[in-house]
């Protein structure tokens, strides 16, 4: 083909994703924190490289396909390069602009400095490869979940009119069958998916090997085995098999009987099971930096002995500290390996949907934003269950049927989309809906109805407020009880569940264009954070979710009660409100069988008390404390049978002294009162 | 012999290279069985042009500013699941492909692509839709 008729295209348009890819790169220079700039960086050298290949200029299509590696590798960082990687990317926009330029003017193809610098990217990407250890897992976990679902859908197509003309009373026969792809195809793992794609008309393709999330890879070479489960013959079989475009080597033997219909089928499970997996696969680069971390830690444990030995106490402490943070960075290491991307779920939520959907007739797809956000496994099981709820409420209730949604000028199906991003150090889930959106009215009425809040209280609510009434048990909107849910068992258990785990769950919602739930969740169960608070004798735990101040106060601004004491907070004058204020003092007296009232423990305080102030499933309060010690990151375990039963704590933490201290359930512990 | 005549299929070409659409357009001009209908830069481009127009086939991009190739190549799919949808795609990009199929696409070319390679897999295309 004469490219030459383009060369004047290929010019203009290649400087031009040159010149933008300048101004993208002096917006990440300048400090711009958005992944925009860096996903518009990668789509122009990845133009770029296609045009060139294009019009057979090799060098600049080598040149601008290290580029795009390199942004390929810093897509999940939320936008920041680092210094090195962005000079070496204006030297790249610069080499290809002069490549670019050289080539409109005709010269030869080749260009000094382009084979250097594609050397010089090629050395940084080098070490990124062992160093980024988490690109490894989860980039394989991440392409392996939508293969999954490939799989899926192929094993699931609708049988065909071959397959249904052929008798149905009769037993489908199982064909084994084998092909290799042309080695001279392009793309041999989409030529392989489109072949099994073709030949899922004539029926359910079973037990594929290589899996099908392998195919993409570069281990594979082209065969492929698998079953066709269906009625059609094995003439029909082969012939179909070798009509297929650029496949070669096609075998089909019939093995046995396929059971027959009514007998239980074996499930056609592509999506890895129900749980997540309880073994890991690690880069062996993880092990060996493990490997490291422990025998620097032992070093500097020799380190610290020979000073305590020498009783040279600076230096001592000094050991010390190293060791400490060879401590830290170990289990900052073995942290990265518990974690999950949240990708790892998403086949199941699909299956969920796919099921919702069958069951009410809606229909419905999911969109992943932030699928590679990973998350400590603790969390992603914790996680799995509310989310599988909100899903199905958005199926069920938020979407809306198809006639509905019709009537309403919206697409058919609608779209459940699920946004993960890291926010500071909170994890936030959000489920949204496309659907009508919650009826703000209704819950209104229905509120006054059952008692929950009377006229004036719901005039002083927010909107938010509001819909986080459908979370009070036993409320629900539905109009009737259907299969899926709506027995007011719904949002409730969602918001139960996600406040165990010390995240918090907001409502928000537009009439007409959907409703969003979103789930603030900690980055892993493993580790909390906590106040530690001393009273008398005793440390707690108080976890920082459940806090919402720390404040000294004066005895003066407490205002003692019949039912017990109380702090005022917001507003002045007649707006004031009140919280109640319960001392740690007298919830912890009740364990002692005494009875120290909050009065009687802060009666005899001139000095200004500490107090939290906490804010649990909506119900504020203050607890006082003889001392906050401070705030730390503990690992909570859980109490375990009988002591589980004590409804005052939710787990213990081991302290750095050595002492125990158990973590309050604030909830429970008012419960005592 | 009766020489019927079949018509042209018509074309919507999806890529934000200006340079590749007009490559592919200037394939299909010349096969004489193909017509370059419209073009669109971008993938929310894409599916309004194909509601718009109603396209026999479209030629799909996978990486574009806006809305991507896979996520068009659905939303198309949803208001219209007999649509024939071809991704281009470059080496390298499998995982993508393969997702696309997944989605509903119904084949692929490579770029860099030969008019040949182009014009076989679009004649591979089914005459009827399903």
């Amino acid at each position: 083909m004469d490219m030459s008729k383009y060369l004047g295209l290929f010019v203009s348009e290649a400087q031009e994703h040159m010149q933008s890819a300048a101004r993208e790169l002096s917006l990440v220079a300048q400090g711009i924190r958005s992944p925009e700039p860096v996903n518009a960086l990668f789509r122009h050298f990845h133009s770029v490289k296609g045009m060139a290949a294009s019009m057979g200029f090799a060098p600049i299509a080598e040149l601008s396909h290290a580029a795009e590696d390199v942004l390929d590798r810093h897509r999940g960082t939320g936008g920041a390069l680092d210094r090195q990687t962005l000079e070496m990317l204006v030297d790249v926009v610069d080499t290809l602009a002069d490549m670019i330029a050289g080539a409109s003017r005709g010269e030869a193809r080749s260009l000094p400095g382009g084979e250097s610098l594609i050397a010089r990217i090629r050395a940084c990407l080098e070490p990124l490869a062992s160093v980024d250890r988490r690109m490894e897992p989860r980039q394989e976990i991440a392409a392996a979940a939508p293969l999954r679902e490939a799989a899926r859908h192929l094993a699931h197509d609708a049988p065909s009119d071959e397959q249904r003309s052929a008798d149905p009373e009769a037993a489908p026969l199982r064909h084994a069958c084998m092909l290799t792809i042309d080695p001279a195809t392009e793309l041999p793992g989409p030529r392989a998916a489109l072949s099994l794609k073709s030949l899922a008309r004539l029926g359910v393709i079973e037990d594929l090997a290589p899996p099908m999330d392998q195919l993409a890879g570069p281990a594979f070479d082209g065969r492929i085995a698998f079953t066709l489960v269906s009625h059609v013959t094995s003439e029909e079989v082969l012939a179909a098999l070798q009509a297929l475009p650029e496949v070669l080597n096609t075998t089909v033997t019939v093995a046995a009987m396929a059971p027959l219909p009514g007998a239980p089928s074996p499930e056609v499970s592509a999506d890895g099971g129900e749980e997540l997996p309880t073994t890991l696969r690690v880069p062996t680069s993880s092990l060996d930096r493990l490997f490291d971390g422990i025998s620097e830690m032992i070093a500097r444990r020799g380190i610290l002995r020979e000073a305590l030995r020498g009783a040279d106490r600076d230096a001592a402490l000094a050991s010390l500290d190293r060791l400490s943070e060879s401590i830290e960075m170990m289990r900052d290491h073995v942290m990265t390996l518990r974690l999950l991307p949240f990708d790892q779920v998403v086949p199941r939520l699909n299956r969920a949907i796919r099921d919702v959907c069958r069951i009410t007739g809606h229909s419905g797809r999911l969109d992943v934003v932030g699928g590679d956000v990973a998350m400590d496994r603790s969390v992603l099981e914790e996680v799995l269950d509310p989310l599988m709820h909100l899903i199905r409420n958005a199926v069920d209730h938020g979407i809306g049927s198809p006639a509905a949604r019709r009537r309403r000028g919206k697409p058919v199906e609608g779209v459940i989309r699920i946004d993960v991003a890291r926010r500071s150090d909170r994890i936030i889930i959000a489920v949204e809906d496309d659907g009508l959106g919650m009826d703000l009215g209704l819950i209104r009425r229905i509120a006054v109805q059952k008692g929950y809040a009377t006229e004036a209280d719901l005039a002083r609510m927010s909107e938010d407020q509001v819909l986080m009434m459908t979370t009070i048990p036993g409320f629900s909107t539905a109009g009737a009880v259907t299969a899926v849910s709506g027995r007011g068992v719904g949002l409730d258990v969602v918001r139960t569940r996600i406040e165990a785990l010390q995240g918090h769950m907001t409502i928000r919602s537009w009439s007409g264009r959907g409703t969003r739930i979103e789930m603030n969740l900690p980055p892993s169960l493993a580790v909390m954070d906590a106040f530690l608070v001393r009273s008398r004798d005793d440390v707690l735990a108080v976890p920082a979710s459940s806090v919402a101040a720390v404040q000294q106060i004066r005895p003066e601004d407490i205002r003692p009660s019949h039912t017990g004491c109380y702090l005022p907070v917001d507003g002045i004058g007649e707006e004031r409100s009140f919280i109640p204020l319960v001392a740690l003092n007298e919830i912890l007296s009740r364990r002692d069988g005494r009875r120290e009232t909050t009065q009687a423990s802060l009666a005899a305080c001139r000095a200004p008390l500490s107090i939290l102030t906490y804010d649990v499933n909506g119900t504020r309060g203050a607890l006082a404390v003889d001392e906050i010690i401070g705030r730390v990151e503990l690992v909570v375990k859980p109490l375990g049978a009988p002591l589980e039963q004590m409804r005052a704590y939710s787990g213990a933490a081991l302290l750095n002294d050595g002492r125990v201290a158990l973590v309050l359930d604030l909830t429970g512990a008012m419960e005592l009162l | 012999m009766s020489h019927e005549k079949t018509h042209a299929k018509t074309v919507l070409i999806v890529d934000d290279a200006v340079f590749m659409r007009r490559m592919i357009r200037d394939i299909l001009a010349n096969s004489g069985r193909f017509t370059p209908l419209a073009e669109a830069a971008n993938g929310r481009e894409a599916v309004a042009k194909y509601d718009e127009l109603k396209p026999d086939l479209v030629t799909m991009d996978l990486i574009m500013p806006e809305l991507g190739g896979i996520a068009a190549t659905r939303e198309i799919l949803a208001r219209d699941p007999g649509a024939l949808i071809v991704m281009c795609s470059t080496m390298g990009q499998d995982t993508m492909v393969m997702e696309s199929i997944a989605a509903g696409a119904r084949d692929f070319i490579v770029k860099p692509f030969t008019p040949e390679r182009v014009l076989k897999v679009l004649d591979g295309l089914p005459l009827t839709r399903s």
